[in-house]
């Protein structure tokens, strides 16, 4: 896992689950792994993980329960929202940069369609 | 959370030089601190002191509540920046020479971390590689279940990959009671495995936060801060 | 302590293992002197002394190889890289020194047994050697007199080695970071305090001349050996201010390694 030490390594960690959870890699009553498993997975420090995680269960994202471990929570409905959020923040990134380079929004969607339609 | 190392203007002066002055710091329980500097800058006498191996002039030092000296020696495990091992010694004694002493020295730990960095029993210390060697003391170290680590340049003479498997123990070794601090030139690499960090320059305490706070404040990595603040000393 | 001495013991193995082999190589080689005496005692007996007094040079040089070696390996340890182990155990100071004397001890009883030993053989194999060794064994080594000369040396040797030990951690805790500065300094402690225990050993011995403060073991000796020159006396009075002198420095150098270290 590559992160970028010019911010904060747990707001990446956040970002990286709830990109999992958009994406339904991690699903609801999922058990994420234990802060150990995934510092040494990402090689980080431990407590930063923790970190995430705590901040991850404030948002509502996920829960811990003492003893067993953090587990996704919501259901399809909260799901779907972040997954349009993400997916805000991306066509947001995107415009922005687009614009930087004076490209205009029926330009940008045509070309938008001719990159999807080379992937597939 | 309690505090394991507590300093208070803390003083180490030589005859001619002055290698630390008025350092005050707390460095927590479950944190990994990160102690930054050039050369000549500290570190090195600040970690001795803390492995009870230098006195200090003045100020107070205290490990887990207590003065540096025999009872800390016994729960600080110390890496100094040289080898410290006596050349005859197998690994195997090396080990024994540390569960005799060391009432916290776990064989089976040991031997485990020995695996990882492929590292055998019956190999002699003095017909190992600068490389091995370093990670023969970094088991020994590793093998203690310490209240509080320091280690001096652990990473000194290790390749990119063993650099990884020694982060990889390090995580995987790392428990909530302990605290470590560690010095190192390669900011970039290890600097996600610090909670705080500990800037030193000419022996004052130049800079000192939380990592993450840092890089929220100041917008970059640590070694950009590293940078910005040696930078800006040396243009001084 | 006991375990700190087993160790140093262990990194000497080496050393020890070469040390006895030359110390029996050199005994059979004395032994060779004696081919073709043994018909004839009369003749072996004055050439014979003469070989196990070679014999005993050639221990007492091993014990000061050993001794200094000693002395050396503990500058190596202060000076060195290997004190962060050794001064790095959760040990006290004085603890570090015992083991240290523990060795020297060790190194003592192995050169008093290697010499018997050297000693007996060729006495078997001369049979007029054997014949003026006897006497002395019987006698001589059984009376209290030597016995505390033993011990007395013992003690002398130990002081001398913790004046030599007080010296070195004086100067490496006094002047840190610049090696060859602290060796000179400590060279110069250890002579001043030499110098400081002679002289007063002089004055004392002067001072206290018309007492009777000696022993003289060599009273028991058999005349070949003292030869004429009346009974040799054992001064008892400077070894003892000696004695006093190393275990100050002991307790001193304790109290640095415990308090003032500097690595």
């Amino acid at each position: 896992m590559e992160f970028d030490d010019r911010t904060p390594i747990y707001t990446q960690i956040m970002d990286l689950i709830r990109r999992q959870i958009a994406s339904g890699e991690l699903k609801a009553g999922q058990q994420l792994p234990s802060v150990r498993d995934l510092a040494q997975q990402v090689l980080v420090n431990p407590n930063t993980v923790q970190k995430a995680y705590i901040e991850l269960e404030r948002e509502g994202y996920v829960a811990t329960q003492r003893g067993t471990g953090t587990f996704v929570c919501g259901d399809a409905g909260s799901v779907e929202e972040l997954r349009r959020r993400l997916a805000g923040e991306a066509v947001h990134s995107y415009v922005t940069q687009m614009r930087s380079l004076g490209y205009g929004g029926e330009e940008m969607a045509a070309m938008v369609l001719a990159a999807a339609g080379e992937e597939q | 959370m309690s505090t394991v190392v507590q300093l208070n203007d803390l003083t180490k002066r030589y005859i001619m030089t002055t290698a630390l002055s008025d350092v005050t710091l707390d460095v927590s329980e479950g944190h990994i601190v990160g102690l930054l500097g050039p050369n000549g800058s500290g570190k090195t006498t600040l970690m001795k002191i803390l492995a009870a191996l230098v006195s200090p002039t003045s100020g107070s030092v205290l490990i887990d509540g207590l003065v540096p000296g025999v009872a800390t020696r016994a729960i600080v495990s110390f890496l100094p920046d040289v080898n410290h091992l006596d050349r005859w010694m197998t690994v195997a004694e090396a080990g024994d020479f540390y569960a005799d002493f060391y009432r916290d020295f776990d064989r089976k730990r040991f031997q485990e971390l020995l695996n990882i960095m492929g590292l055998s029993m019956r190999q002699k210390i003095g017909s190992l590689s600068r490389g091995m060697v370093e990670k023969a003391r970094l088991c020994l170290v590793f093998g203690r279940r310490a209240r509080l680590y320091i280690l001096d340049e652990p990473f000194g003479g290790l390749d990119p990959l063993a650099r990884g498997q020694v982060l990889e123990a390090l995580v995987a070794n790392f428990r909530t009671d302990c605290s470590m601090i560690l010095s190192t030139q390669m900011v970039s690499d290890v600097e996600r495995f610090f909670d705080d960090v500990i800037f030193l320059n000419k022996g004052c305490v130049v800079l000192a936060g939380v990592a993450e706070n840092l890089r929220t404040e100041r917008g970059t990595s640590i070694e950009g801060i590293y940078r910005e603040v040696y930078g800006h000393v040396e243009a001084r | 302590m006991w375990k700190l001495a087993r160790y140093q013991l262990r990194g000497r193995r080496l050393l020890y293992t070469v040390g006895l082999l030359i110390m029996a190589a050199l005994t059979l080689f004395e032994a060779t002197e004696f081919i073709g005496m043994r018909q004839d005692p009369a003749y072996s007996a004055p050439v014979s002394i003469g070989v196990p007094a070679t014999m005993a040079i050639c221990w007492v040089i091993f014990y000061g190889v050993m001794t200094i070696i000693n002395i050396v390996t503990y500058t190596q340890d202060l000076y060195g890289d290997t004190g962060y182990l050794i001064f790095g155990l959760p040990l006290r100071g004085a603890e570090i020194l015992g083991s240290r004397i523990i060795v020297l001890i060790i190194d003592t009883i192995m050169t008093l047994l290697g010499g018997m030993s050297s000693v007996i053989l060729l006495a078997c194999l001369a049979p007029g050697l054997g014949e003026q060794v006897r006497p002395v064994v019987g006698r001589f080594l059984l009376t209290g007199d030597y016995w505390i000369m033993c011990l007395g040396v013992l003690a002398v040797i130990v002081s001398f080695m913790s004046i030599m030990f007080f010296g070195v951690t004086f100067g490496k805790s006094l002047v840190n970071s610049r090696k060859h500065l602290g060796s000179v300094f400590s060279a110069l402690v250890v002579m001043t305090v030499l110098w400081l225990s002679l002289k007063a050993g002089i004055w004392l011995e002067t001072t206290f001349a018309g007492w009777d403060l000696y022993l003289d073991p060599w009273r028991n000796l058999p005349s070949i050996i003292v030869d004429g020159k009346g009974p040799i006396q054992f001064p008892f009075l400077a070894p003892l201010m000696f004695v006093g002198l190393g275990v100050l420095a002991f307790v001193l150098t304790a109290w640095l390694m415990d308090r003032k270290l500097n690595l």
